[in-house]
């Protein structure tokens, strides 16, 4: 394997793993804080429900009921580069379960698309969603 | 006698199906979803090596979903040998190394995938990004393993990053997620027949062509709206 690509992936893994850390610690107890990991331009999709910028997101997260989410399962590879003009930008993938005022927990996939800004990783994507039958949630 | 405040309940927003963050998306998504899975499901997914770049990563995990495990049935025992759960596969060689990696290696891994019926109707589609360089799609859905004697109901979620190449898209990036079906979601699943659908004929099939293909599914199998 090309040893840049292996120096990416190793990248990719390593920042999917502290990203989470402190995505879910910010959801979870932290909400205040939530929308600077995101760009200013940055664009939740919760159960199917869009929500773009910063301001709308967070928001979005004080109302939402309190959280607490435990990771089962994460992935994470580079982004191809041609399709971001060579920005480092990382796709991850997160299954788990989630409280929400704990109520009962119920599983969750959550993926995000991540990228260098500067110093600091933001969140272009992040994609939400329940595992529930679509009637059910209707 | 209470405090208002610990009485509310945990009220979530209502979902929905689909997600477009850009209407111009929806025709090219529709058609790539049902030439897609329409080769999924058939007997052989060798034509999806058109759909990869020959560069192409894809990665899966697997997990039961909360309240069931690998003690009782459904197994996810096929899905386990692959299973890139970062948080158990720490090792940065075995990290590289189950990253599947161009189209013929990604291909290869999805046609031993156990054979499979999609429910269309329970899909949903979020389209994140649309830009002339990228989308980016996670689809959600049911499918079954109609070639096991109790079929068994499994839910996927999948990530993919798609770029164009030449007169149709080809996916650079996948992240294949899959889980059991849970008890409310097989309540629902496969309950409106899906209108069956003549594959697409290879001419039309390989590169996921969506200008001026002719030749496609004529009726939408994905509730796209």
């Amino acid at each position: 394997m090309d040893p840049n690509l292996k120096a990416k992936i190793d990248q990719a893994c390593r920042t999917a793993e502290e990203f989470t850390k402190v995505y879910y610690e910010s959801v979870d107890k932290k909400r205040h804080l939530i929308s600077k990991l995101y760009l200013d331009t940055g664009l939740l999709t919760w159960n199917g429900n869009g929500i773009t910028g910063c301001e709308p997101i967070q928001k979005f997260y004080i109302e939402l009921p309190s959280t607490d989410h435990t990771v089962v399962t994460l992935d994470a590879q580079p982004v191809y580069d041609m399709a971001v003009n060579g920005q480092l930008t990382f796709l991850i993938q997160v299954s788990g379960h989630v409280k929400y005022q704990n109520k009962s927990a119920k599983t969750f996939q959550q993926s995000f698309v991540v990228t260098a800004l500067g110093d600091k990783w933001k969140i272009v994507s992040d994609c939400f969603r329940l595992q529930e039958p679509l009637s059910a949630e209707k | 006698i209470s405090f208002d405040i610990e009485d509310d309940v945990a009220r979530l927003p209502p979902s929905k199906q689909t997600f477009l963050c850009c209407a111009e998306g929806q025709a090219i998504m529709r058609k790539f979803m049902e030439q897609y899975f329409i080769i999924f499901d058939s007997d052989s997914r060798k034509p999806l090596l058109q759909a990869y770049h020959e560069n192409a990563l894809l990665s899966m995990t697997m997990a039961y979903p909360y309240g069931q495990n690998s003690r009782n049935p459904p197994f996810l025992t096929w899905y386990a040998t692959d299973n890139r759960n970062l948080q158990r596969v720490t090792d940065s060689e075995r990290r590289a190394k189950m990253l599947k990696h161009g189209n013929l290696q990604i291909v290869t891994f999805l046609d031993e995938m156990p054979h499979t019926k999609h429910d269309m109707n329970s899909f949903t589609v979020d389209l994140s990004l649309f830009t002339p360089q990228l989308l980016l799609v996670t689809v959600t859905g049911i499918f079954k393993e109609p070639a096991k004697q109790r079929p068994p109901l499994r839910y996927f979620v999948r990530t993919f990053v798609i770029v164009p190449s030449g007169s149709g898209y080809c996916i650079v990036n996948e992240e294949v997620h899959i889980s059991n079906a849970t008890e409310a979601q097989i309540k629902e699943a496969f309950k409106t027949p899906t209108v069956e659908i003549v594959p697409p004929t290879p001419a039309t099939s390989p590169n996921l062509n969506t200008s001026g293909g002719g030749g496609g599914p004529s009726s939408s199998a994905v509730p796209v709206p």
